[in-house]
């Protein structure tokens, strides 16, 4: 139960600069961070409503047979509030998105990050927070997100 | 100063501290006003009607009692395609009623669930808390404009201003999920709901709201109602947690 | 009694008064409840009607409850996952509980058993009472609706409202000194009732349901919890939270949670609608392979 004193107040200026926007199921039970995962992908179809955000992707795989992906992302509230819009990704265009598969082998994924055709890379996670400068909580994201 | 003069500096200081007192009295006098000048529709509030089963005239059934439609002029001026739909709602209503599903019913259907409703006033909104699924409903009156991005919501966005004595409230960008009452009246995303609150006199809320949806209807329509205030002692919401129901087993 | 009896004695009451204060200290720093200016005590604004003003958007400084004795802060727990197949060893963080001294709730024995069951299985369910409360947008109940996310305070001269953002939860208080509702009524957020103590809100919460998880590795209560919350302001943008839980059918005796919050947006922000239900797929389809429907 002992965190050094200076990771301590890294934390805290960590998470003191945004509010948590915290599951409402945990996402540790449906999707596996050991199965990270990348697809590239079209949009089919965006569902934009709360609690959490879905993207619809038509994924060719190496076979050249092509699966429909659903990405979990955040609510729709801490995508716009991010600067994020449904906008952004209309039927037909390629996304990349990394992420978590999900632990039941369905072609569902948690998406951490979405990186447009432009090249825009939008935080899109499910977890983290919904404040500007955080980049959820991807491995490499810095320890202190800019104010 | 001469004993006169005393006397009526003390009944012009006592007669100027009235309209105070009277803004701060409990509900029951003729001017409850805050002290921003506004009307007090602070309280405990219940329509005493069975709107949310039907708006229109509707005759009685187990466990709903009859009731008076709510609908001025009692019809709903449905474009042709959508009075097909509403029958088609009427046929699934038991499983379609998104209300069924313990979904947020919508605005205006919320304020006539029949639950109670706390309103709670601030300087900058007027906050509807629902004893239905814990809903809360927040009209900004702080001049404010709708924002331009928007997620499609169950209950809207609502900025509200006072026009006299009445709080008039406009509310856009709703989902297209919900419907006015259990027998499949419905709107579309286009939905434009403007109510009006009245205090008629202390006790109770004239509550009026004009239905736009130009996707949906051919012209606008009216209902009114009357929301009353509850007065037993120590009153105060408890719970209808209605998808809650099928999960007490599970949680001891 | 001789001399050297009475400085023993005198010695050994001197000993475990120093160690009392030390603990007091220790234990007060462990929380980091030190008052943010110069150690004057803060004197809040005062709303119109006289009470000290807590009004605005607030966050826990370490919020999130995944787990209270270890807490995230926020939904990280996939990264974690993530991190630690990659080799990475997480050290816990501090408990938000400060007493008991370990920072762990003090579960009865057939509790702290139904906790380890809980807590094994939270990030993979087998069973419906495996799933949090919260997964199923099911109310947070009090303590958990402070600490899990941001919320809005808002004062009248007869109430005290907090009011969530996420799944729109609110919590009503009444200052009017009513007393609690009858036993036979259980709310999931329980019954609440607060009057001020100089600076101090105090909260007494009875009539839980005991139904609201505590967080999401199992922590839980019952339905004879009584929960007393304290929140003071401490500064201009802070005030400092400590509730007693006490359920005498499931602690072996009542703990302490500590928390301090922190202004999280200027008075002029508007919450969205966080609508749950209505969105949330079947959680028990989601997370139970048993139950999943055939593919």
């Amino acid at each position: 139960m002992k965190v050094s004193t200076p990771g301590l107040l890294a934390m805290l200026a960590w998470l003191c600069t945004a509010t948590p926007v915290v599951a409402h199921h945990s996402f540790a039970a449906e999707f596996d961070g050991t199965q990270p995962v990348t697809l590239r992908g079209t949009v089919t179809k965006v569902e934009w409503a709360n609690p959490h955000g879905w993207i619809y992707l038509d994924v060719k795989g190496a076979d050249g047979k092509t699966v429909s992906w659903a990405v979990e992302t955040a609510a729709p509230n801490a995508l716009i509030r991010r600067g994020v819009r449904n906008s952004d990704f209309p039927v037909g265009t390629e996304i990349t998105v990394n992420g978590y598969r999900a632990k039941n082998g369905t072609a569902r994924a948690n998406a951490s990050t979405l990186t447009l055709p432009d090249g825009r890379e939008l935080i899109a996670a499910s977890s983290g927070t919904g404040a500007p400068g955080d980049k959820g909580d991807r491995p490499d994201a810095p320890e202190k997100p800019a104010k | 100063m001469k004993r006169s003069a005393r006397v009526v500096a003390l009944l012009i200081a006592l007669g100027s501290t009235l309209p105070v007192l009277a803004g701060q009295s409990p509900a029951g006098t003729a001017s409850s006003r805050r002290p921003d000048g506004n009307p007090d529709l602070s309280g405990f509030w219940q329509v005493s009607n069975s709107a949310a089963w039907d708006i229109q005239d509707h005759r009685a059934e187990r466990d709903v009692p009859a009731g008076q439609g709510v609908v001025e002029g009692n019809e709903i001026p449905y474009q042709p395609w959508a009075a097909a739909k509403k029958k088609e709602n009427f046929e699934n209503r038991a499983a379609a009623d998104p209300e069924a599903k313990c979904y947020l019913p919508g605005v205006p259907r919320l304020t006539y669930m029949p639950f109670p409703i706390q309103i709670v006033q601030t300087p900058r909104d007027v906050i509807l808390l629902h004893e239905y699924v814990h809903a809360v409903r927040t009209i900004h009156v702080d001049g404010s404009g709708h924002p331009p991005d928007f997620v499609p919501s169950w209950l809207g966005d609502s900025r509200g201003r006072w026009e006299g004595g009445t709080l008039v409230v406009d509310s856009i960008h709703f989902n297209d999920r919900t419907w006015f009452d259990r027998v499949g009246n419905f709107h579309s995303d286009a939905l434009h709901v403007v109510e009006r609150f009245t205090l008629s006199d202390p006790d109770h809320l004239d509550y009026s709201v004009r239905i736009e949806d130009p996707k949906v209807f051919t012209r606008p329509w009216t209902m009114s109602m009357i929301l009353y205030r509850h007065k037993e002692k120590n009153f105060q919401l408890l719970e209808y947690e209605c998808y809650g129901f099928a999960h007490e087993k599970t949680y001891q | 009694m001789n001399r050297n009896a009475r400085v023993n004695r005198r010695c050994r009451i001197a000993t475990s008064l120093w160690i009392a204060l030390s603990w007091c200290l220790l234990s007060t720093a462990a929380f980091a409840q030190t008052p943010l200016s110069d150690g004057k005590p803060w004197t809040p604004k005062r709303t119109a009607d006289g009470q000290p003003d807590l009004q605005g958007f607030w966050t826990a400084e370490v919020g999130g409850t995944y787990d209270l004795t270890d807490p995230r802060g926020g939904e990280i727990r996939v990264e974690e996952v993530a991190k630690a197949a990659r080799g990475a060893v997480r050290t816990p963080n501090r408990s938000r509980i400060v007493e008991p001294a370990d920072g762990q709730i003090p579960y009865q024995p057939w509790a702290a058993e139904k906790h380890r069951e809980l807590r094994a299985n939270a990030d993979n369910p087998r069973k419906p009472e495996h799933i949090d409360t919260q997964n199923r947008c099911l109310p947070d109940g009090a303590l958990r609706d402070l600490l899990h996310g941001g919320f809005r305070i808002v004062q009248t001269p007869d109430y005290v409202l907090f009011l969530g953002e996420e799944n729109y939860g609110f919590r009503a208080v009444p200052l009017d000194g009513r007393p609690h509702l009858g036993p036979d009524l259980k709310l999931w957020m329980g019954d609440s009732r607060g009057r001020w103590e100089q600076n101090t809100l105090v909260i007494d919460v009875t009539n839980s349901n005991g139904k609201p998880r505590l967080d999401m590795v199992g922590n839980f209560y019952g339905a004879a919890v009584h929960f007393v919350e304290r929140l003071t302001p401490v500064g201009p943008d802070t005030f400092d939270y400590q509730v007693v839980v006490e359920d005498p059918a499931v602690y072996t005796k009542p703990w302490t949670l500590a928390a301090r919050f922190k202004r999280a947006h200027p008075d002029s922000y508007e919450f969205l609608e966080d609508a749950c239900h209505e969105g949330e797929q079947s959680a028990e389809q989601m997370l139970i392979p048993a139950l999943r429907p055939p593919q």
